[in-house]
């Protein structure tokens, strides 16, 4: 056990301390969230901490870390030279950095690189980025340069929702209504991604042609984690049958891409199977974004990767320790990202509770694995849900156990689908036929149950102290389960 | 030989059931949706602006304009199946962004075996857009002039408006294509956005039961003797949310003086209307 231990600990201290430092910069709410995340965890390096003297210093030289770190992504100067020319009319280039997303009745595009261009031709650089809510029509994309003129405003939140830092975390200070736009020229961004963009883009209007709604975004959801096209409706459903983190890209597809190696591997040999594997992921993490689900499953494979290639054992768990360290120290406002949130603590919980629910439940064997998957997840993310959304589902492991299945058969479905859309013939359509089978299946369950009363119950008073308490009951919970169980290491060491 | 297909049968066992219950859940989806004999007119929720499709008792299927955003792709889901992505006649009343936008993305989602659209040289970004669709896939949209006939097996759309020597220079809405459907002995008007001047103009008009008002019921949306030559019976106002006032509460009046009932879309959703050349039904969804 203590062995187990040893290899975490270094890792495990650096996360720590991280977490802390990050934390004490600017004391949120989730504080309480990650605090307790952070005690679960420390449960387990308790040993180390007494026999190293090392160890110690690294954590306090971490939190410094973390806390620095955090100072030089919080403390950005653009904020202060965007509120110089807030309320006031100018004229700006800057490149689309981001898809324009379609909303109801405008289009939203983030603009980066600016530059200020004053009457007197002088041209001011400008540090951080804008957001454009322009007419439906015409539509924009990434690479575009264009020149903009018009009044920048303050982003405002507007009700409960913080859409202010919401913007802010993603680097965008400034708000332009309906401005006068004019494209300067098409090559701007980068062209790799540009040239993915596009190809994403296309992809999207090839299922688009071939399905139904909502059948089609729910593909392009699954296979792209394209959010943007969901009926209101069904994107409801989605929610009060909990069933969003499938239609979402998350670690999931990461497995899924790899597997499709794992099938060639006969014929390559396992070194370069793991490499083609590596490669491919890496394609599809730019083909899909840089989310942090998908970052986490990306980080987390890496080390995997290498410790198969030298042939020693790894372990999810120093995997997940380092993908958080490694997320962290790039961008630690992501520890407001709800999505963040639920991805890690969702892995946690499989790592965690997955192997103690094993032992204490006992079902049949069809629906075990795939029930007490889901179960441990949601043990895991529940406050974060409940806080966040203000809602709980019911229905939510029943939905879970009928959709999950089948999910590989969606996804690569999907994936063979793509190459075929390009080929517009008779095989495409008819091929189409039969993926509509389980993709219709997906909407119908997620229809009738989210139709369900009672499906989901609203929850409006969650304090910050429900989390806590939740997460230190949780804690004893894991530690009772593995102090009793026989095999002590549980599954960690897979 | 006998052998070989009952031992490939066991091995591959799984396969084959899920194959087979695959293509029995394929046939039973192609015949829950084969056209049923009836004409369907469906007048689609899509908030502030007009989106219809007309599906004909011989399975044929019309698109007349497609509303101000995209709702039209998810209402349009329920009526067209996986098997039916093709429209066989898609006709835009006029260039204005609220019949254009969800038309356009309809535009890019099916196969259009025909495309009707006046004035195409009307100067905005949606009219550039469909442009560029049209370019992009070989297509030649057609103009409709009063006299033009789209005939569908029984089913005829005869189009009422604009007259060959219209112009309209201020207001595009005065030139909008204005349509009247015949099936045996029943008929729909689809007014489009013109006003009660132009509808006072119309000629060759005969009795209708059902009129979509025009312009969401704007102020001028109906004219008198239009209402006196017609005599319809219900009258389908296609409308959403909106800063204009619309439906006017005068034009809701005439209509009423009329003894015109009134559907909105707004309160019942989407308007259904079934009819097999003689009775019809009006349901909602």
């Amino acid at each position: 056990m203590t062995y187990l231990f040893e290899k975490y600990s270094l890792l495990f201290i650096f996360l720590l301390g991280l977490l802390l430092g990050i934390i004490s910069y600017e004391l949120l709410i989730f504080f309480y969230v990650l605090i307790s995340i952070i005690f679960i965890l420390i449960l387990y390096t308790f040993f180390i901490i007494r026999k190293y003297i090392k160890l110690p210093i690294i954590f306090l030289m971490s939190i410094l870390l973390g806390f620095f770190r955090n100072d030089l992504s919080k403390y950005d100067i653009s904020r202060d030279s965007f509120s110089y020319y807030y309320n006031q009319e100018i004229v700006v280039t800057g490149d689309i950095v981001e898809t324009p997303v379609n909303k109801q009745n405008s289009q939203e595009v983030v603009v980066g690189n600016l530059n200020i261009i004053k009457s007197d031709n002088e041209i001011i650089p400008l540090n951080g980025k804008m957001l454009l809510q322009t007419r439906n029509f015409p539509e924009y994309y990434y690479g575009e340069v264009l020149q903009i003129e018009g009044e920048i405003t303050e982003p405002i939140s507007l009700g409960e929702f913080d859409y202010k830092s919401y913007l802010e975390n993603q680097g965008i200070y400034g708000v332009v209504r309906f401005p006068y736009i004019s494209i300067i020229s098409e090559n701007g961004g980068n062209i790799f991604l540009r040239v993915l963009f596009s190809f994403r883009l296309q992809i999207e209007s090839n299922i688009n042609r071939f399905f139904p709604e909502p059948e089609a975004s729910l593909l392009s959801g699954i296979i792209l984690g394209v959010q943007r096209n969901f009926p209101p409706y069904f994107k409801d459903n989605l929610q009060k049958t909990g069933t969003t983190h499938i239609v979402v890209v998350s670690g999931t597809n990461i497995t899924l891409v790899m597997m499709i190696f794992i099938v060639f591997s006969p014929y390559l040999g396992r070194r370069r199977m793991l490499t083609f594997s590596l490669l491919g992921i890496f394609i599809y993490v730019f083909l899909v974004g840089f989310d942090p689900p998908v970052l986490r499953a990306l980080i987390m494979f890496i080390p995997a990767y290498f410790s198969q290639i030298y042939g020693r054992d790894g372990d999810v768990f120093t995997n997940f320790i380092f993908a958080a360290d490694v997320i962290l120290f790039i961008n630690p406002l992501l520890i407001n990202n709800i999505s963040f949130q639920l991805s890690f603590s969702a892995t946690l919980g499989l790592i965690l509770v997955f192997p103690i629910l094993k032992q204490l439940i006992r079902l049949p064997d069809v629906i075990r694995e795939g029930l007490l998957v889901s179960l441990s997840a949601q043990i895991m993310t529940l406050p974060i849900i409940v806080y966040n959304f203000k809602e709980y589902s019911t229905v939510s492991p029943l939905v879970n156990l009928l959709l999950i299945p089948i999910v590989p058969i969606l996804t690569w479905g999907g994936f063979i689908f793509i190459p075929l859309s390009f080929l517009n013939g008779i095989i495409t359509n008819i091929y189409s036929w039969f993926l509509y089978i389980p993709l219709t299946y997906f909407v119908k369950i997620v229809n009738f149950f989210g139709d369900f009363p009672g499906a989901s119950i609203s929850l409006q008073n969650i304090s910050t102290s429900f989390v806590f308490f939740y997460y230190i009951a949780l804690t004893f919970f894991i530690f009772l389960g593995r102090f009793f169980s026989k095999d002590s290491l549980l599954c960690i060491k897979k | 030989m006998y052998q070989e297909i009952i031992s490939f049968i066991k091995k591959y066992q799984k396969f084959l059931l899920i194959f087979i219950f695959m293509i029995l859940s394929l046939v039973i989806l192609y015949f829950c949706q084969t056209p049923d004999g009836l004409l369907h007119i469906i007048f689609y929720d899509v908030g502030e602006g007009d989106g219809i499709l007309i599906k004909t008792p011989t399975g044929e299927v019309v698109l007349i304009d497609g509303g101000p955003n995209e709702q039209i792709i998810y209402s349009i889901s329920n009526d067209l199946s996986i098997f039916k992505r093709e429209i066989d006649v898609g006709i835009v009343s006029h260039p204005h962004a609220d019949h254009l936008i969800g038309f356009i993305e309809v535009f890019r989602r099916f196969y259009f075996k025909s495309i009707f659209i006046n004035d195409l040289e009307y100067q905005t970004s949606e009219v550039e857009a469909l442009k560029d669709e049209l370019g992009k896939n070989d297509k030649i949209s057609k103009e409709l002039v009063a006299g033009q006939n789209i005939q569908m097996g029984e089913i005829s759309l005869r189009t009422i408006w604009p007259e060959l020597d219209t112009h309209c220079i201020d207001d595009i809405n005065e030139c909008s294509i204005v349509l009247r459907l015949d099936y045996r002995d029943f008929c729909v008007y689809f007014m489009g956005d013109v006003n009660n001047e132009v509808q006072g103009e119309m000629r060759n008009l005969k009795q209708c039961e059902i009129v979509k008002i025009a312009h969401q019921g704007s102020k001028n949306a109906i004219d008198e003797s239009f209402i006196k030559k017609v005599m319809p019976k219900i009258g389908i106002i296609s409308v959403g949310k909106n800063n204009y006032g619309h439906p006017y509460p005068e034009t809701l009046k005439l209509l009423e003086l009329n003894k015109i009932k009134i559907f909105r879309t707004d309160e019942f959703g989407d308007i259904e209307i079934i009819s097999d050349g003689k009775k019809y039904y009006i349901l909602n969804r």
